[in-house]
Formats: structure tokens, sequence, C-alpha cells
């Protein structure tokens, strides 16, 4: 009986024992979290009044809060409450360029004064070239309480622009006087030889290959160029077996080339090469591409059979300094481009980081072209991206429990900030507005959705989105949504910019734009709103509805006449854009039968089916899924086929336009502060192009266009920038290609409890965020 | 015993193998990777010189995705058996680093739910057998079938919506509240724990059901046994016929399944973790997969096999350890 007792009692030891390992376990964790806090209250613990944190809701960081090197924007916010750039926006996102004085500027009624750390003076030289010259204030410390100086900002800009940089950062993009020469000096092994042959050097007497490589690489170019001849050939005999092309020859006949019977493909690659010389442009060997690009062919051939070739070797010339970046004193700099390039002025107010803290003060001699850091070698900067430091309102102390914790920084050039600490707390989307109403956080960001616009009214028991609770603010997102039409894939007779062609896209995007109002605001509600241009509203290059020549996108018929009059209610308004979608159809050459009231045969080169297809999760949830389900239905009844494809897995869509077979589709661009439309309206980024970003979707190559924006990007006049890109979206929306969606609103909520709403600056647009100013942010007393 | 043993563990080796291989696969063919959704928004960036396919290739080459399936797997194999996983893609930090500091929170959080499941649901098991078909027996089989059958994240939030929302006792989710950094070691002790109520009681509820009815079909078992017929014919008394002849057989099967579930321990909860905003392994694997971050997958998916395959391994131990039947086959 006691032995039994005694059991239990060990048992019930065991027991306890493993409970407490339990805590123990817990409580072994605590020293760890709190290090880092004790570090912050050592010197003041007693000011602490609770109220004195402010406690920010966040999505999930990357731990990549390096100015470098973050690439999420939540984690690029971490890294701008640390770090301090050189210039700074204004709240429509102009580059503040007196900032050290102060500049003052009006907006929405208001004059607010923004200051900065630098000031910058462009200058426009007689040869072509410009100079942004950049003065610093001479009084400006990092948090660590070293002085900045020019060195650190020169370091920072030799850090971006080195040539293993792999960070977000394109600022090595930009024409910066010997930029190029001090990136280049790799390249790979083909394209070395490749050059040799074209200039018609000697492959055997090269120093970085071997003539056997060089032998290789002919064999490489010759199994490649003898696809690119059987894809013309194959092309042929489908499509124009009719014509007589039955083999080599004749298709070859067909494009052009005269064979002997009996030739082969590599015959006919022979030909095209004696043709063009070693020339792989447009303007060259692949202006006679069937579809894939010549480059694709020997790169797939190089990297299935001569990987070597593709390698990269150290060719030596490469410049020890950029050019363009120069040291004029202790605290200003000059950095020259070759060429006007309008989007450069954003780039210039890089965050200035501390060189003795990532780099090394010791590898810094700019006299002798040392940049903080040995060239190639950016091991020192990466090895401090979860650790940030700078000069910004607050400092970085942690990131733990989910928590990026800051402390203010007492030297910030504004002033110590008011609140002591900020903390940055990871929650789902889903707490965010809850959270925030409950009292977990202060400020946060929820994606804004018809639910939580209507949680927000009840918790401010009122039908505003404003209240005793939760205070909203809206900001239009940096982007917007469209409807695209691949001209490659959709026209007439094979010739995109026909006025056929044009036509038969403006038949689809008429109906489209009819829909639009209906779709997005059952979608979205009063959080987008239609858009008439394929423009962000934040732009300032985006037409205003009191604009002259401002016109609701696609509402003329083709003879010019408008659609739509005002006293039309909805039903009314489709079927107008119906008529006039058939008299577009009409006038691209598509047959109507009157009797059926129906498209009976498509013109050569178009068709009576098309496919949309719409990225919306495989159920129908996507902004403009009604619009292409919609016009779908009113189509069918004019005999025109539109088959909606609504993708489960969205990386379809975006191969099939990097393959430009998409037809029709839904997707949003990201803009940028500056409008600048090369990317996706230039005719050298439409995919397949050589040297292109594939960014092009819709293949829109207008030589006017090409022109404007090349204009517009090669002036420093906002004014003239502004009439070129109007003009530029009028040949855009002409084209057909892009129907403009929708602009979506972002929020941001405060709890208008805690924080003191009077301190949070004002007027928050897309480019002034809330965290302007947090050095003015106070917290209301606590309730007690 | 050894021989047992030793076998055991080969025939875990040649599993894992395979379960790596087939892991490696398909993440090897996800639709969409961290490279390509990278190489996309590197492409998408203003003053981008190269497409996505571009990217695509370059990011590959970086990332050793180039090779193919096969040899991949293998380069894989190689460095991950000298315990070399590789850096985290989306968290850029070496992978076992990352895990070492996020599994702690996963093991607590797992181990407080774990010893209460056994507080609670062993004793409800064995009440319920007791008193088979009664009122008490309804009603805990029911709760319990509530509480298996209920989604995890549905109680979850329905917790979070009474305790935390409604009552206000509890924040809805992290790992320490605004004031933590100026409150007493001790303060800060009780904040945390605070905070582990509601995900350690969400993991609870929805585990007792489990070992709550495996408790009581094992316990009923037992009682129709000779031995209990012998026992109650002795005339012992009820308790001790329940709470020392029963009960000490019933925890036979039970201690296997116990057993078996401790490695269990490390995995994480990755939907609570992620509704209760804890930073966790199940969590953090999360994140990862959603990114694509193959390294880190890889490495949990792999870390989760060998659990597993542990956890089986515990169970046969002592299996035998408990039953000397089983050591003699």
């Amino acid at each position: 009986m006691k032995k039994a007792h005694l059991k239990k009692l060990v048992a019930l030891l065991l027991a306890s024992v493993l409970l407490l390992s339990v805590f123990a376990a817990c409580a072994k964790e605590e020293p760890k979290e709190t290090t880092s806090a004790t570090d912050v209250t050592a010197t003041d613990v007693a000011e602490y009044q609770g109220a004195d944190i402010l406690v920010v809701g966040y999505s999930n960081f990357s731990e990549k809060f390096s100015p470098f090197f973050a690439d999420s924007a939540y984690d690029q916010d971490v890294a701008s409450m640390v770090s301090l750039a050189l210039l700074g926006t204004d709240r429509e996102g102009n580059v503040v360029l007196n900032g050290i004085e102060g500049e003052v500027r009006a907006y929405n009624g208001t004059e607010y004064t923004y200051d900065g750390i630098a000031d910058c003076e462009i200058v426009e030289n007689s040869d072509g070239t410009v100079d942004y010259k950049l003065t610093m204030r001479d009084d400006i410390v990092f948090s660590d309480g070293t002085p900045m100086t020019i060195d650190d900002a020169i370091f920072s800009l030799y850090v971006l622009c080195d040539p293993t940089y792999d960070g977000s950062s394109t600022f090595y993009a930009l024409p910066i006087e010997g930029l190029d020469a001090y990136r280049a000096g790799m390249s790979a092994k083909w394209q070395l030889i490749f050059a040799d042959l074209a200039a018609g050097n000697d492959t055997a007497a090269s120093t970085f290959y071997t003539a056997d490589e060089a032998a290789d690489f002919l064999k490489a170019f010759d199994a490649a160029g003898e696809k690119f001849a059987q894809e013309i050939v194959d092309y042929c005999m489908t499509s124009y077996a009719d014509y007589g092309a039955v083999d080599v020859a004749t298709s070859a006949a067909l494009w052009g080339y005269t064979l002997d019977a009996g030739a082969t493909a590599a015959d006919f690659w022979a030909q095209i090469v004696a043709t063009y010389g070693y020339d792989l442009s447009d303007t060259g060997i692949n202006y006679e591409t069937a579809g894939t690009a010549i480059s694709t062919f020997i790169a797939d051939e190089l990297t299935a059979n001569y990987p070597a070739l593709a390698s990269a070797v150290q060719t030596g010339d490469s410049a020890a300094n950029i050019t363009g970046i120069k040291k004029t004193g202790d605290y200003s700099m000059t950095v020259t481009l070759t060429e006007v390039d309008a989007t450069a002025i954003y780039q210039m107010g890089q965050v200035v980081a501390p060189m003795h803290y990532y780099g090394d003060k010791a590898l810094y001699d700019y006299d002798n072209n040392k940049f903080g850091f040995n060239k190639g070698d950016l091991s020192s900067v990466k090895a401090k991206t979860t650790q940030p430091l700078g000069a910004g309102a607050y400092k970085y102390v942690g990131y733990e429990n989910g928590i990026v914790t800051f402390e203010k920084n007492d030297l910030y050039f504004k002033g110590a900030p008011k609140i002591t600490n900020i903390l940055f707390q990871e929650c789902s989307d889903a707490d965010k507005l809850t959270g925030v109403a409950t009292g977990s956080f202060d400020v946060s960001d929820p994606s804004i959705s018809e639910d939580v616009v209507k949680s927000i009214k009840e918790y401010n028991k009122s039908d505003e989105l404003t209240g005793a609770v939760i205070t909203t603010n809206t900001v239009d997102n940096l982007g917007y949504g469209y409807i695209g039409i691949c001209s490659k894939t959709v026209n007439v007779g094979g010739v995109q910019d026909s006025a056929e062609s044009k036509n038969l896209r403006k038949a689809f995007a008429t109906l489209f734009s009819a829909y639009r109002d209906t779709v997005i605001n059952s979608y979205y509600g009063e959080r987008a709103s239609v858009i008439q241009y394929p423009i962000s509203n934040t732009s300032w290059a985006a037409p205003k509805p009191a604009d002259e020549g401002y016109e609701i996108a696609y509402s003329v018929d083709v003879d010019g006449k408008a659609i739509y009059t005002d006293d039309m209610n909805d039903e009314q308004r489709f079927e107008a854009a119906l008529q006039a979608a058939i008299g577009y159809f009409k006038a691209a050459g598509y047959t109507w039968d009157e009797a059926s009231g129906k498209f009976t045969a498509a013109p050569e080169g178009a068709s009576l089916t098309y496919e949309f297809t719409i990225p919306a999760d495989g159920v129908g949830d996507h902004p403009v899924f009604g619009v292409a389900t919609a016009a779908s239905d009113a189509l069918k009844g004019i005999g025109i086929d539109l088959q909606v494809n609504d993708l489960a897995n969205s990386s379809v869509l975006w191969d099939a336009l990097d393959a430009n077979t998409c037809e029709i589709w839904a997707a949003a661009w990201g803009a940028t502060v500056d409008p600048d439309m090369y990317q996706i309206y230039h005719s050298s980024n439409v995919a397949g192009v050589e040297g292109s970003t594939n960014s092009n979707h819709y293949c829109i190559q207008d030589a006017q266009l090409d022109e404007l924006i090349i204009a517009a990007r090669s002036s420093l006049d906002q004014s003239y920038r502004k009439a070129t890109y109007k003009q530029c979206l009028d040949i855009i929306l002409d084209w057909a290609c892009e129907i403009p969606t929708y602009q979506r609103q972002n929020c941001i909520i405060f709890s208008t409890e805690r924080v003191n709403m009077e301190t949070v600056t004002p007027d928050i647009t897309t480019f002034w965020g809330w965290m302007n100013d947090i050095e003015l942010l106070e917290m209301n007393p606590k309730a007690e | 015993m050894t021989k047992f043993i030793i076998k055991r563990l080969l025939t875990c080796t040649v599993i894992l193998f395979f379960v790596m291989f087939i892991v490696y696969v398909l993440m090897y063919s996800l639709p969409s990777s961290y490279v390509e959704t990278m190489a996309r928004e590197m492409a998408a960036r203003p003053g981008s010189q190269k497409s996505a396919a571009q990217w695509i290739e370059e990011l590959n080459a970086q990332y050793g995705l180039d090779k193919g399936v096969f040899e991949g797997y293998l380069t894989w194999l190689k460095s991950a058996v000298k315990g070399e996983f590789g850096e985290s893609w989306a968290y850029t930090v070496p992978v076992t680093e990352k895990f070492q500091d996020v599994v702690w929170y996963s093991f607590i959080l797992g181990l407080i739910s774990f010893v209460f499941e056994i507080i609670i649901a062993i004793p409800l098991g064995v009440v319920a057998a007791r008193k088979q078909y009664s009122i008490t027996d309804y009603t805990i089989t029911v709760v319990s079938l509530i509480g298996i059958s209920l989604p995890t994240f549905f109680t979850a939030i329905m917790l979070k919506m009474i305790f935390a929302v409604q009552l206000g006792w509890f924040e809805i989710g992290g790992f320490q509240s605004r004031d933590h950094l100026n409150m007493t070691p001790v303060g800060q002790f009780f904040d945390t724990a605070a905070h582990f109520v509601l995900p350690a009681l969400t993991l609870t509820i929805v585990s007792i059901g489990g070992l709550m009815r495996y408790t009581r079909a094992n316990t009923l078992e037992v009682l129709n046994a000779d031995y209990i017929r012998t026992a109650r014919a002795k005339g012992l008394s009820e308790s001790k016929v329940i709470g020392y002849h029963a009960f000490r057989n019933t925890l036979i099967p039970i201690v296997t399944i116990l057993g078996g579930s401790l490695p269990g321990l490390f995995s994480g909860a990755m939907i609570t973790e992620q509704l209760f905003s804890i930073p966790g392994i199940g969590q953090v694997s999360y994140q990862a997969m959603v990114r694509g971050d193959i390294p880190f997958t890889m490495f949990y998916l792999a870390f989760i096999s060998i659990l597993t395959l542990l956890g089986t391994l515990i169970s046969d131990i002592l299996y035998a350890v408990v039953d000397p039947r089983v050591r003699v086959h």
C-alpha cells in the first residue's frame, strides 16, 4: 500500500516537472526577447507612459531591411523609417529640389513647406549631357553619431552601380557617364566570338576563347540557324500550301530566296547568312523570322550543347570608376548623364547609407578609385541586410516575435520624434481592422473590401469611414486595371495597324467599355473608379475631366459620332454600345447577315472566335470578370464567339503574354512616379524583339508613338511632357489595344482614440504616406 | 531489440530517400515559383533591361535550378546529408538559422496543448467508457466529436471573436502586447503567456476528440476482458478495478500513440499559428511555401518526414517496451 502511494507521488512529481518544464521553456525564451527591450528602456524607463508606443499592424516581413536590398513594400517601409534619402518628394510625387532651405508647394489649396537634406541643381549642358549638382547639409549625423558626408552618398551610389548588385533599385539603368564602362568587362564567350565574326576579325587568335570554341560556336550557330530556317519552311507549308509551298525550295521562294530544288534547311540558312552577314538584329537575320527570334534559337542551342560558351569571361577592359559621379566637395557631388532623361531626377534622391557601417572606411579613397568596398564584392553590405542603420527619424532595434521595434533617433535632423517607440507588428490581413478597433494596433493598412468598409462603419457607429473609433484615409493605388488586346493576334489580314484591324479591336473595346461602370461598381463599390485613359490617376500626366479634349474611352461609333446620350439608362447604353460594335465589325470587313442579325464570316486573318483570358482564380473573382461575361453574352447574339477562359493559375497568362499568344486578357499595371511609357508601349519592348523586356504585350509598333515617347522622356519640361503624353494616350487608345478599366484605392486606418489625429501629416496621398512627418506624431494621453 | 531497431532505421532511410525525391519533384514542378515571381517583378521594374524569360534563365542558374530534376535532387541531397540546407530565398538567412529562431515557439505551443490534451482526454475517455451509453458518455462523445469535426480555422476564429473581440480578455494575435517593453520580466512572462492561451486552447479543442475516442474504445475493450471479470469476481472495489487493473492495460496502446506524436511537437501548427500571428515554424514554412522558397520548404518537409518516421519508430519501440509479446516477434 505504501509502495503504491510512493508510486503515485512519483507520478505526480513527474507530471509537475513536465508542466514546470513547459513554463520553464517559456521563461527561457524570455531573456532573449527582452535583451533588446532592456537596452531600449535602460535610459528612460520612468518616462514610459504606455501611451508612448505606437503599434502598427503590418503584413509579414522578409527581413530584408537594408535600403539597398529591401524588396517588399513592407520591408521598404522599415528601411525608410531608419534611413534618409538625399531628396524627397512632395504630395504629388514631384522631387523637392531645394530641401536645405525648404520649398513651399501648394497642394489642394494648402501651402506646405518641404524640408530635406540636400539641394539639387539640374544643368543641361550644350553638349547634350546633363549635370545633377547635389549639395547636402553639413550638419547631418547618422543615428550612431557619425557625421554624414558626401563620401557616404558616393559609397551608396557605387553599391547600386556595382556589377554584382542584384537588389531592386534600377539606378544602374540610368545613362550615367562612364557607368557602362564601369559595369562592363564581363561578357559571355559566345558574344565575344560573335562580335569578332561580325567585325570580320580572326577568330583563331583571341585571348578570350580558343579556336575550338569558335568552331563550336559556328556549329551551334548553324544548328540554330537550321531550326530558324526550318521554322520558316514549316510556317509556309502550313499556311501557304495553296501558294505552292511544298518543300524547302518552294517555301524559300515565297520568302524571297531562290534555292535549287531539293535544297535543305541548311542551304536556306546559308543563303540567309549570305544575305545579312553576322547581324542578328531585326533589320538583320531576324528580319526573316517566322515567329521565334534567331537569338532564342542560338541561346537554346548553346544551353543544350555548348554551355561553356554561355559562361562569362572577364575581358579586362573595365573602368576603375564611374566618370559621371564626381565628388566636388566634402558635401557636394555631381552626377552627369550622357543625355536628358526625365525619369532620372526620381533616382537622384537615393538613400545615403553610412559607409562606416555597410562598407569599410579603410577601403575608401576617392582619388584612388576606392569607394568603401572592393568592386564586385558586396558581402559587407549584404551582411547588414537584416540590421539597417541610417539617419532616419527612428533607429532599428530588432525584429523578434514578429515585431520590428524602433526607437526614436534623438539626432534626427528635423528634431527628436515625439513617440519613443514604434512597433511594426506582423498580423494577418483579416486582423488589421479588428486589431485597430480592439486596441492591439494604432495604425494599419487593411486591404479594403466592401466588408471592411461595412465593419469600419459599424465600429464608428455611424455611416462615416472616419469616426470615434477609426479614422480612414483612402488614397489612389499606384497603378490601374486594364483589358488588353494583342494586336498581333487580333487583327485583319495580319496587318496590326490597318484601319480594319483597329476597327476590329475597337468593336471589342467599345463593348467592354460600356459594361465597365456597372461591373466595377458592383465589385469595388466606392473603393474604385472607372478610368478613361490607360494611366494611373495618381500620375500628374493623367488627363483630368476638366482638361481640353478629355473623352470617355470608346464612346464614339465608327463614324466618330457619340454613342451615348445623357438620358440613356444602363440597358439602352449596352444596346447602343452593341450597335456601335456591329458598326466597327462591319468596318473591319466582317460579313453581316441582315436576315439573322448575325455575322457569318470573318475577313482574312480575323476570326469569329476570340478568347478572353482572365485570371479570376477559376471562380470568377476578378474586378472585370463581369465585363467579360456580359460582353461574351452580347456578342453571342451577333454571331461572335468570345470565349471566357477563367484561369486558376495566373502564371499561364504571363507565359501566354510572353509568347504573344494571348488574344484578349485582363490585368493590372503597377505604376511609378514618372509616367514614362517607354517600357510598355515602345516598339522595342515587344516580346520577341532583340533586347526587349517583353512588357509591350499589345505589340504596339507605331513609329509616331515611339517618337513621342522618346521626345517626352528626353525633356525636363513637365507641361510639354504632359501634352506629349496626352498625344501618346490618344494613339494608344486608337490602337484599341488597351481598354482602361479601374483605378483602385488603398486605405490606411488610425485609431481615433489613441492616435492624436491632429499630429498626423495632413493630406496623405499615394506619394506622401502617413510616415512623413512621423517625428511630429503624438499619441493621445492614455485614458485612465 | 537492437536488430529490430537497426532494421527499422534502414527502412526509414530508404523511405526518406524516396519521400524527399517526390517532394523535390513536386517543388520543382510548381506552376509558379519564387524564381518566376521574382523574374516577373524584376522585368516589370522601370529601366529593367531584360525580359522575364531572361531573368528566369539567369535566376535559375543562380539558384541551381537549371540542372535536371534528378541531378538537382542529388545535389540537394548531398549537401542536406552534410546538414547544409542552403540559404532561404525568402528570408535570406541560412535555412537552419531561421528554423532555430522559430521552432521553439511552435514547440512550446505544441507542448502546452499536448499536456492539456492528455490531462483532459484520457480521464474523459475512461469516464465515458465506464458509463457506456449513459448521458455522460453521450455528452462527452458529442462534445469531442464537435471538437474533431470543426475545422481549426473555425474554432480559432470563434475563440478570437468571443474572447478577443467581444470580451476583450485577450489580444487577437501576436506574441506581446504594446506595453511589453516596459514590463518587468515577470510581467513580460505573463504577457506572453496570455498570448498563448487562445492558440493553445484551439489546439487542445481540436485534438482532444481523437485521443478521447481512442481511450474510450481501448478502455471498453479492456473492461470486457476476462481478467476484469475476475477482478470484479474477487470483490475488488470498482475504483480499484478501473484505476489499477483496467487503466494500466488501457495505457499500453495510448502510450504508443502519445510516444509517436512526440516528434510532432516540433512540426508546428500551420493554421493556428497563421491565425494567431505566431511566428512559429508552421507560419514561417507556410510563408516560405507561398513564396516558393524551395530551400526552406525542402528543409521543412524533410524535417516533417523525418519526424513522422521517427514518430512511428518511437511508437514501435514503445510498443515493444510496454508489451513484451511484441519483442518476441
